[in-house]
């Protein structure tokens, strides 16, 4: 191969480099959305053999994720809405979850984010499926999530069902 | 002075494995990697049925096809079974539709009525006796439901949806 095409390829090495180190050490509004889902999503899931130190840890993960007046209404299908306000609530309400449910694994799909344009706030449309030992189907659900910025993270300040089939 | 002029032949395996010409190998994969990610991205969407709401139809866990070019030239149709995505398509509902745009849906005594007319659903093995007041259809409106009605209607996922959310017609 000649000097140039190595340089070349080279160049595009050191380019390619400098903007993934870049995105990982400044990441963007999104980026720290993205996150602090995905951590909200680990902390409400748990499984059948965790200690209760750990559920008291992973409860409390997700309420540190969320706003002081958290405002969570769910409606899913099969259920009766529920309705819940303030981290206290919030906590008690995975308290309750993990000792009623034998497990539960929550993954959020498809998300698609819309910043403010002072970007200090952002709603965040997604599918969650959650599988629990409880049940043999699935549940699926859209949700649409408000984050708040608040100091330099990005904390969840409301979420609501979305009626993808209104009945 | 023979032997000198022989080219070397490339040994079986390697032949097998990569063909007689590595660089039109690597150009014929770089095509077809590329014709199946758009064709089952864009035209067949494969999805594994997940759930019992489709019974006797579809059972659980059947893989299957999602058409998604069946409505670019006529709008869906009654009785189409159709996916329709939730924030994407990673997870979709699989639904028959029962209503189409401006009309009027009720359930009675487990029976669909169409514009106060009892709707003919063949698909329909289960009975049941699952109760709902008519509602009205907007002009980009579909009403959704899935063919097993043995199960409780609150436990059903059912109703009406924007044209925009329908992905495609399901294939087999």
């Amino acid at each position: 191969m000649k000097g140039w095409a190595v340089r070349l390829i080279l160049a595009a090495v050191v380019v390619a480099l400098g903007i993934w180190a870049w995105k990982a050490f400044f990441p963007g509004p999104e980026k720290a959305i993205q996150k602090n889902l995905a951590q909200f999503a680990k902390a409400v899931s748990f499984s059948s053999s965790e200690g209760n130190l750990t559920r008291v840890a992973d409860s409390q993960k997700a309420v540190s994720l969320c706003t002081t007046n958290v405002e969570i209404s769910v409606d899913a299908t099969g259920y009766p809405p529920q309705s819940l306000s303030g981290g206290a609530e919030l906590f008690q309400a995975l308290m309750l979850a993990r000792s009623r449910l034998g497990s539960l694994e929550v993954v959020f799909l498809d998300l698609s984010i819309s910043l403010a344009p002072n970007k200090e706030s952002a709603v965040v449309g997604l599918t969650a499926r959650g599988r629990s030992a409880a049940e043999r189907d699935m549940q699926v659900m859209e949700l649409k999530f408000t984050m708040r910025k608040v100091g330099n993270q990005w904390l969840i300040r409301k979420i609501e069902t979305v009626k993808t089939l209104s009945y | 002075m023979e032997a000198e002029m022989e080219t070397e032949r490339p040994s079986w395996l390697r032949t097998i494995l990569i063909g007689r010409r590595p660089e039109r190998t690597l150009v014929r994969i770089a095509i077809l990697v590329v014709t199946c990610f758009v064709f089952f991205r864009f035209v067949f969407l494969p999805i594994r049925v997940e759930g019992a709401s489709m019974a006797p139809t579809y059972k659980d866990r059947r893989v299957n096809f999602v058409n998604r070019l069946a409505y670019l030239f006529h709008e869906p149709q009654r009785g189409d079974v159709v996916a329709i995505r939730l924030s994407g398509i990673s997870v979709m509902y699989m639904k028959r539709i029962i209503g189409l745009p401006g009309e009027t849906i009720a359930f009675h005594d487990g029976r669909v009525y169409i514009n106060g007319q009892p709707l003919a659903e063949p698909y329909v093995k289960f009975p049941s006796s699952w109760e709902h007041e008519a509602q009205r259809l907007g002009p980009t409106e579909y009403y959704f439901v899935g063919d097993n009605r043995s199960m409780p209607q609150a436990d059903h996922t059912q109703g009406k949806a924007d044209q925009e959310r329908i992905v495609g017609k399901v294939l087999l």
